[in-house]
């Protein structure tokens, strides 16, 4: 697939699923552009903000099997992997696969489970696998995708866990959702009433091999070296930064490539430019970094930090 | 009203006064040289302001030069090179034409060649009278003026522009004669410029650095951190120029410099009349707006 096949596909996946999903263009465009770089994907917000009607839109029109799962304190690491159970007529154990297997993962309310469960996510975010009585099964393929996108509501929320720094660290993105304006929310109400049931299903536009090639078709896209050391820079002054205790990691470095590579293919190009970096740096690296605690007390946002830091490294815009 | 006037006088303007001032002190030094000498050279002697002339015109045919021979608007290190190899050139000239061994203080060169009393053999019969005959009058006078900045370091600084300024405009002669062989080239073949001759993606880069110094002089922000498309948003904003052809410029440096594209000889040749335009239009825009000012 070359890249202006990508950007039709692309454009007419955008364009069905903005059909339901009002006002939310940017938070629309940066799913997408997570589901391109093939990266996890991190919702955070209060509820009822389209969070799990997005990830299901997205399943619909990308032809992928998709499962939701709710997660909660009693919920166990068994429940998502699968779990190995004897079969009485062929004498023998059974790998009965769980919620896991499938191309699309909502992991929904991801920080209401224990830590332990939601750090049986680790191998399967990271290593696209999992290992039950010691096999080994793969949930990827060059036909099928493996993508989690959970939701999480802020902390001040009761009955809440902080997800590992581990697992953080896995998801590509984490995209705050945000209310709708007051016209936005309007139109909500009124394509509620033009459809006339609660519910609704979006059309298949693309199949989920052709969303596998859209992804392969992200590797051909360019980074300069130029553009290599701004993404090294962003990413090591979040280290030394003043306000930040912990800074982000070389996989936040080979994420916010991965971001920007699919930003320039959204954008019709085979090359990347600074601008896709900066952009997206917030989008990546904000979820990665842990404050100090003065900057926690004075309340920073960890976004309003990385946008700090962003004024602080030079662009290779002059000599 | 003086803040908006002073701001656009950064960096160029500066560097600009910084060689005038030089150009002063030079001209200095050249006077100095001439006037020590004139009472002892039968040519200098003549009451004519030949060669105060000399050290005026010089220096001014060469900025004239200068301004001409360099595209406009020139890189600014390019002519100071030039203009200091120049000006070096007239000093080390004058000096072998006078005769002078010139030194910080001493505007009587005739000093140099006094002769020491101690040497003169005894068997002279009137000391005096050698004296008198054999040791120039000293010419004293004062310097047409004095700037106390010129000390003995001076020199090591005038070696060192000597030597800096030739290899700099060497490499550029050097560099300037293979782009200009790998143009007509490709003119001749009549290809896209591939992406291994420097010249054309170069060409390109230089031109849009040439246009955001520029703008950054006319008021653009001149901060590190913005990336090109951001620049271009600040400089749409502020109506420094034609939205177009600035957004127009952005994406062929943005093509030229982070892409791997082949680079068109109509895309560089684009760049050059895209910056020559906006760069002619902001200036005719501000003085305009200088005008009305006043």
């Amino acid at each position: 697939m070359n890249i202006q096949e990508a950007v039709e596909a692309c454009d007419s996946i955008l364009t069905e699923i903005k059909k339901f999903i009002i006002g939310k263009d940017d938070v629309l465009k940066h799913v997408m552009l997570c589901l391109l770089a093939d990266g996890h994907i991190l919702f955070e917000d209060y509820p009822g903000l389209a969070k799990t009607m997005i990830s299901r839109s997205f399943a619909s029109v990308l032809g992928c099997d998709f499962n939701r799962i709710q997660f909660t304190p009693d919920l166990l690491p068994a429940d998502l992997t699968g779990s190995e159970i004897y079969n009485q007529k062929s004498n023998d154990f059974e790998f009965k696969p769980g919620p896991l297997f499938a191309d699309i993962i909502l992991a929904d309310e991801i920080n209401r489970a224990t830590p332990k469960t939601q750090s049986a996510l680790l191998e399967a975010m990271g290593e696209y696998q999992v290992s039950i009585g010691g096999k080994t099964y793969e949930l990827i393929s060059t036909e099928k995708p493996f993508l989690v996108i959970a939701t999480q509501n802020p902390l001040e929320l009761e009955g809440t866990f902080a997800l590992p720094e581990a697992q953080v660290d896995r998801f590509l993105a984490k995209v705050r959702v945000g209310y709708p304006s007051k016209s936005d929310e309007a139109k909500i109400l009124t394509n509620r009433i033009n459809r006339k049931q609660k519910l609704f299903s979006l059309p298949q536009i693309i199949t989920k091999k052709t969303f596998r090639e859209m992804q392969k078709a992200v590797e051909i896209i360019s980074v300069s070296d130029e553009l290599k050391d701004y993404i090294v820079d962003i990413v090591n002054y979040t280290r030394h930064a003043p306000q930040v205790r912990v800074g982000a990691s070389p996989r936040g470095s080979l994420d916010l490539m991965s971001l920007a590579r699919a930003n320039a293919l959204l954008d019709g190009r085979d090359y990347v430019i600074p601008q896709d970096v900066k952009e997206l740096a917030s989008l990546t690296l904000s979820h990665r970094i842990i404050l100090d605690v003065g900057s926690y007390i004075a309340g920073a946002s960890s976004e309003e930090i990385i946008t700090r830091i962003l004024t602080k490294v030079k662009a290779p815009r002059k000599e | 009203m003086i803040s908006k006037r002073i701001n656009p006088l950064k960096r160029k303007e500066i560097i600009l006064i910084v060689f005038l001032l030089f150009s002063l002190a030079i001209f200095q030094i050249t006077m100095e040289l001439i006037h020590g000498r004139r009472q002892e050279s039968p040519i200098l002697r003549v009451n004519f302001p030949f060669f105060e002339l000399f050290a005026i015109a010089i220096p001014l045919f060469l900025l004239i030069w200068i301004l001409f021979k360099l595209e406009f608007p020139f890189r600014i290190f390019k002519p100071l090179s030039i203009w200091a190899v120049s000006m070096l050139l007239i000093i080390v000239v004058t000096s072998f034409l006078t005769n002078a061994n010139y030194s910080p203080g001493n505007f009587n060169p005739g000093n140099t060649t006094t002769i020491d009393t101690t040497m003169i053999p005894q068997t002279l019969t009137n000391p005096e009278t050698v004296l008198t005959e054999s040791i120039p009058e000293h010419i004293v006078r004062d310097p047409l003026f004095n700037l106390p900045v010129l000390q003995d370091v001076r020199n090591l600084l005038l070696v060192f522009l000597i030597l800096i300024s030739t290899i700099i405009i060497i490499r550029t002669e050097r560099r300037k004669s293979i782009k200009q062989s790998k143009e007509s080239e490709s003119a001749e073949n009549g290809q896209k410029i591939p992406k291994e001759f420097e010249g054309g993606l170069k060409n390109i880069i230089e031109c849009y650095y040439q246009t955001s110094d520029h703008l950054e002089g006319q008021g653009a922000d001149d901060s590190d951190h913005l990336t090109p498309k951001e620049f271009q948003n600040d400089v749409s904003i502020r109506q420094l120029t034609s939205e177009n052809d600035f957004n127009d410029l952005t994406s062929l440096f943005n093509e030229a410099k982070f892409s791997e594209h082949d680079i068109s000889a109509d895309s560089v040749q684009r760049a050059k009349f895209l910056s020559q335009k906006i760069i002619f239009q902001s200036s005719h825009t501000e003085f305009e707006r200088m005008e009305e000012e006043e």
